[in-house]
């Protein structure tokens, strides 16, 4: 261990005294942070140089090349510094910090402490390492030669790291991985000392902390594998690289050089990111006879540590990386280009940005930072340049590695991208700081800390419909109860497979599947996912959602109703009885109806949004009154489209309010916010309404329509609509349902009273009262069967209620919005006593739904835990969670499917077997299930002749095979699927050729309604940006000339 | 003036959105990572005298002792045949002997070969002629015949 210590020791004092020659531009903490790759990359270099000059490489040659090292430097220090009065200097400035800091300096401390104390627990024991870094330091160390090394793997690899471990052996062998951890700690310490410089130190500790602690990079320090290493070389060449572009100040530049030349004697891939480096270099020195110079100096730095170890390996015959990069690249340039492979590798990081346990959230971090920087992109150009061109070089890596002989792409992504990524991620973090930086939060104004008071006050009133939420157990027995955890359950399926928008639920009607996402809103079930994935279990993170549904409806009633009236105490008012309303109630403990819950949050957020658009519209309140219609469509399409009936006759509402000030011709500019912010909100939700709309078709409804399902068997009773009565039960026809259809008694008295409003016409708003009035009034009329002819008439778009009763959603704005009415007065809302009446009003709504509030709470579902089992049995018992497609001919009650996972199996292929001959056609399966996805599978057969297989999978658009490469998804051609119309079951065939070991692959793809959808809700993402960027800049520019016009007046 | 301050609000409340959700990346990052460091660092506290051979044995499972078995059994210049799909790992624990991966025919071309390695992966899958030298049911050594 000593001699370890020694080692680590004299390869810093090394780095350090060469890095002295630097001292001027270099902070202690940097010198700190280079010294040790700086000395133990040229020590090693050297030695290498030294043995293939002949000289063993023994200790006695390592101490005499040291020493020497240790001579040449101090003499170079000498003609540019002098000598050094202090041997060496160790100087410091005593810092001062803050607490915080102090704290996040623990944090990361303790990190750095961890990751020593893991490495230093483990032997050598990972593949690579004793397959090839620490094999080779081991075998130079045996034969005190170059000559065994190739005996390791990859033998082309260069030898930075296996030359280090080499001493390590030749002092004993303690601990011979104790320069990964240190390569750790350099890291940090270079990233955090340059980010200090920059943007100051709380922020730079802090993203040292988010570096520090994101799982991979501390992992691969402690296996002894040479990626932190290169990771190191490489990530302090580009900051560099960075710092040289920003400051011009050439020590910067050289300094890149020589790091980059170290990354290049540590990983084989130093070519490629040389590319990397000069491209950003040409692309932001501008062409100049200085910028010939600095590629001169640039690329000799670079060479000088690169060209030796090439040229003698190329001597000795090993195979090349730079092979494979070749290969690709003649491929792409030849047009030979797989836009298979290159999704295949898409795909690949699209599942990696959630890959939490490794990543943290790194990736998702990046697009939030990238959007915050948009403002001042152009400062970290060249950051964000070098961040790209790896990214593109990842994806060019894979991309070739994919042409060549080898393991297959499969296996190059997942057991590479992690370590290829991290060689330069730690650049995300450092660009994310200096957006951080730009945002300056210190000069931050605190407007939104001050919180209207009756907003905390509506929170807190919404404790008691939170409250039965926090009950053990779930509402198991409510109507959606079961629905909701297992529409997540299913969903969750699609998203742990890589699947980020999921249109298609495996498990379905006993396993045949059903396109569940594909015409179901599941803005819901986003939410829950997210909750799912941070930790919560699927019920409770149902549970959350939820609570969260009810506090976020009444906040944004509050917001709509201060809007409308400028009156806080209303808007409480209004929030509470939007919270308290029966039918909200209902939703909830009743109904669970979870997607519908959500969606009452944005229905006052969408009338608020138009209401902006007639009122004072602007470019920014367009796109949030377009995301606020596009999250309730999201959420919710049938109450979406009923509502947009409503959000129209309130545009227009609105709008012969103006005309009556204006002029007629108006009405059409008037219209033009609202119709842009229409089609934009619908351009956002593209992805799910297109196909949603023209899909439905496809779906069977027929056992959901007639029966009980008839709508003339739910129209509510007037006396329903006042009658306090509850229940847990259903909808029946007739009069004897088990539900309650309850207007409430306190809102319906508010609306009443907000007469007096309508009369008094407080704060003008004389005019929203009667619109809402109406709005009540009428919906409630289409409660009753008074309404049939025009249920009738309308059925295209009431047919989404899918019950008449079920507008008792929609009778929740209204009468929420009326019962603020009574507290809006024309004085101002100082005084604390003036509170009093509208909190009186509050409790007394709350008081008339306290006996509702109530939840069946069930511990143990009948179903059991959630799992595909209980999903199975919940089937048996739920007529409407076993949908099927238009090409199915008779639903299934069971399935084999369902047999192999009751029989305590887990499902390897939906292969249907009965009618296959084994001895013409034999089907293989991937190890550990690998082949099934929720989205389809891969099998491998061997047919003697032209056959047909049959998935039990039910048919549906989208539904495509293809013959794939082995072990990949690599399309070779398409294969025809269709369905027998014999088949009651609707399943898909594929026909496939004879041929041995052929790999076939059935995936649900999209149609083009859903690429079409998909890329109108990209372009309608980018438009709105576009829109808030056109906005930030027009009210930058104004707010410019404004000051001149202040400083000219002044 | 209302509309100019309204919008100043959703500056100011697009800023504030922008912030909780850096705050919020943040301390999501730390909880993954916590929960990372607490897999990495158990076996650290839930068993700290594990020696050298447990730690590689929890590793490479019965790989391992088969190669501490090959070292006891076999002298430091022997030439082994082993199954190729350790790959150069194989270095690693028997160097310095000589290793030779491959299968029937490898042996056929190298008649210095002294040992072939009985592993658990159905190798040797070649009739060999020579002394079982056994570790277990599975794993084992072949003591060739020689000369052959």
């Amino acid at each position: 261990m000593i001699e370890t210590l020694i080692f680590l020791f004299a390869m810093s004092l090394l780095g350090w005294l060469a890095l002295d020659i630097l001292r001027a531009c270099l902070s202690r903490l940097e010198q700190l942070g280079l010294s040790f790759g700086i000395g133990a990359g040229i020590f090693s270099f050297s030695i290498f140089l030294a043995s293939w000059l002949g000289l063993s490489i023994s200790l006695a040659t390592g101490i005499g090349l040291y020493l020497s090292l240790l001579i040449l430097i101090l003499l170079i220090r000498r003609k540019f510094r002098g000598l050094p009065k202090q041997f060496p200097t160790l100087t410091w400035e005593q810092p001062s910090f803050f607490k915080f800091d102090l704290g996040l300096i623990a944090g990361i401390a303790s990190i750095v402490i961890a990751v020593f104390l893991i490495t230093l627990y483990w032997p050598p024991h990972a593949w690579d390492a004793l397959a090839i870094w620490v094999l080779k330091g081991k075998l130079i160390a045996a034969k005190e030669s170059l000559e065994l090394q190739s005996l390791a793997a990859w033998a082309f690899y260069p030898l930075n790291v296996p030359l280090q471990v080499s001493y390590l052996y030749l002092l004993g062998g303690g601990f011979v991985l104790a320069i990964f951890p240190v390569y750790f700690l350099s890291l940090i310490l270079i990233f955090c000392a340059n980010l200090e410089q920059i943007v100051g130190r709380t922020l730079a500790l802090v993203s040292t902390l988010f570096l520090s602690s994101t799982p991979l990079v501390w992992s691969q320090s402690t296996n002894g594998y040479a990626n932190v290493a290169f990771g190191f070389y490489y990530v302090a060449s580009a900051i560099y690289l960075y710092r040289y572009l920003k400051e011009r100040k050439k020590s910067w530049l050289v300094l890149s050089g020589v790091l980059l030349g170290l990354a290049s004697w540590t990983r084989a891939e130093g070519l490629l990111y040389l590319a990397i480096n000069l491209a950003v270099l040409v692309l932001f020195s501008g062409l100049t006879r200085k910028l010939f110079l600095n590629l001169g100096i640039y690329l000799a730095l670079f060479i000088a540590f690169w060209m030796p170890w090439t040229i003698y390996h190329k001597l000795a015959g090993y195979t090349d990386f730079s092979n494979h990069a070749l290969a690709g690249m003649i491929e792409i340039i030849s047009g030979h280009f797989a836009w298979e492979r290159t999704a295949q590798i898409l795909e690949f990081f699209r599942a990696q940005i959630i890959n939490f346990n490794d990543w943290g959230m790194l990736w998702i971090a990046l697009p939030v930072l990238l959007l915050i920087g948009l403002r001042a992109w152009r400062q970290h150009a060249s950051l964000i340049a070098l961040i790209a061109l790896n990214f593109a070089n990842l994806v060019f890596i894979f991309y070739s590695a994919g042409s060549t002989p080898g393991p297959a792409l499969d296996w190059r992504l997942t057991g590479g991208f992690n370590r290829l990524a991290l060689h330069w991620t730690p650049l995300v973090i450092f660009y994310g700081a200096l957006v951080c930086a730009e945002f300056d939060f210190s000069k931050m104004k605190r407007p939104t800390l001050q919180i209207d008071p009756y907003l905390i006050l509506l929170i807190l009133f919404s404790i008691f419909a939170i409250a039965p939420l926090t009950a053990p157990g779930y509402f198991w027995g409510a109507h959606d109860g079961r629905h909701s955890v297992y529409f997540l359950f299913e969903f969750d399926r699609s998203i742990q497979d890589g699947i980020f928008y999921p249109r298609w639920a495996p498990d379905y009607t006993f396993g045949y599947g059903y396109p569940m996402f594909n015409i179901y809103a599941p803005g819901s079930l986003y939410a829950s996912e997210a909750l799912h994935l941070i930790g919560f279990d699927f019920v409770l993170a149902t549970k959350i959602v939820f609570a969260l549904s009810i506090v976020l409806s009444g906040a944004a009633m509050f917001g709509f109703v201060k809007r409308i009236t400028a009156s806080s105490r209303a808007a409480f008012v209004s929030g509470v009885a939007y919270i308290y309303i029966p039918y909200h109630i209902a939703d909830l403990y009743v109904r669970a109806a979870l997607a519908e819950s959500v969606a009452l949050i944005f229905l006052p957020l969408a009338l608020w949004g138009f209401y902006e658009m007639v009122i004072a519209p602007s470019r920014a309140k367009i796109v949030a009154t377009a995301i606020a219609y596009a999250a309730l469509m999201f959420s919710h399409n049938g109450i979406a489209l009923m509502f947009t009936l409503i959000l129209g006759i309130w545009v227009l509402f609105l709008m012969l309010g103006k005309i009556t000030t204006y002029q007629l011709p108006i009405l059409f500019r008037l219209g033009l916010p609202p119709l842009f912010a229409l089609a934009l909100g619908i351009g956002l939700v593209a992805i799910f309404l297109i196909p949603a709309v023209l899909e439905y078709q496809y779906v069977r409804t027929d056992q959901w329509l007639g029966n009980y399902y008839d709508y003339t068997n739910h129209f509510a009773y007037f006396f329903q609509l006042f009658d306090p009565g509850w229940g847990f039960g259903i909808s029946k026809p007739g009069a004897r349902d088990e539900m309650s259809f309850q207007l409430g008694v306190v809102p319906v008295l508010l609306a009443i009273f907000s007469g007096i409003a309508i009369a008094k016409n407080p704060n003008g708003t004389r005019r929203i009262w009667i619109f809402f009035a109406a709005m009540a009034g009428i919906i409630a009329l289409l409660l009753l069967s008074i309404s049939a002819p025009l249920w009738q008439l309308l059925r295209p778009i009431l047919s989404f209620a899918q019950f008449p009763w079920r507008l008792l959603t929609l009778t929740t704005v209204p009468l929420a919005i009326l019962a603020g009415a009574i507290v809006v007065s024309d004085e101002a809302e100082n005084s604390a006593r003036d509170a009093l009446p509208a909190i009186l009003l509050g409790a007394l709504i709350v008081l008339g739904s306290f006996p509702y509030l109530r939840a069946q709470m069930i511990v143990e579902p009948k179903e059991g835990p959630v799992s595909i089992l209980g999903l199975f049995r919940f089937q048996q018992s739920a007529g409407e969670m076993t949908g099927s497609t238009a090409w199915v001919k008779e639903i299934p009650e069971w399935s084999p499917i369902a047999d192999v996972y009751f029989a305590g199996r887990k499902l390897r292929s939906k292969i249907d077997y009965t009618h296959i001959d084994p001895e013409k056609l034999w089907i293989g399966v991937l190890p550990n299930f690998a082949g099934m996805k929720a989205n389809g599978e891969r099998v491998v057969y061997h047919a003697q002749e032209d056959t047909t297989i049959t998935f039990n999978t039910f048919y549906y658009p989208g539904w495509r095979a293809y013959l794939v490469k082995p072990q990949t998804t690599e399309i070779i051609r398409e294969l025809p699927l269709h369905v027998d119309p014999n088949d009651p079951l609707g399943r898909i065939r594929v026909d496939v050729p004879q041929g041995q070991e052929q790999w076939l692959m059935v995936r649900f793809d999209d149609s083009m309604p859903r690429v079409i959808g998909a890329w109108i809700s990209a372009f309608s993402i980018l438009l709105a940006l576009g829109v808030l960027l056109w906005d930030a800049r027009a009210k930058r520019s104004q707010n410019s000339e404004s000051r001149i016009k202040n400083q000219e007046t002044e | 003036m209302q509309m100019a301050q309204l919008d100043l609000k959703l500056i100011r409340f697009l800023r504030w959105l922008a912030t909780l959700s850096i705050v919020i990346l943040v301390l999501a990052h730390l909880v993954f990572s916590a929960s990372a460091f607490q897999r990495a660092l158990a076996p650290l506290w839930e068993r700290p005298t594990w020696s050298y051979a447990d730690k590689m044995q929890k590793t490479w499972g019965a790989y391992f002792p088969l190669m501490q078995f090959v070292q006891q059994q076999t002298p430091d210049d022997a030439v082994l045949l082993l199954d190729p799909y350790y790959g150069a790992v194989d270095f690693y624990f028997l160097y310095p002997r000589r290793i030779l991966h491959g299968g029937a025919e490898m042996l056929r071309q190298h008649p210095e070969i002294q040992y072939v390695v009985i592993n658990d992966r159905d190798f040797p899958n070649f009739p060999v002629a020579g002394t079982k030298l056994m570790l277990n049911e599975h794993l084992g050594l072949y003591k060739l015949d020689l000369p052959r």
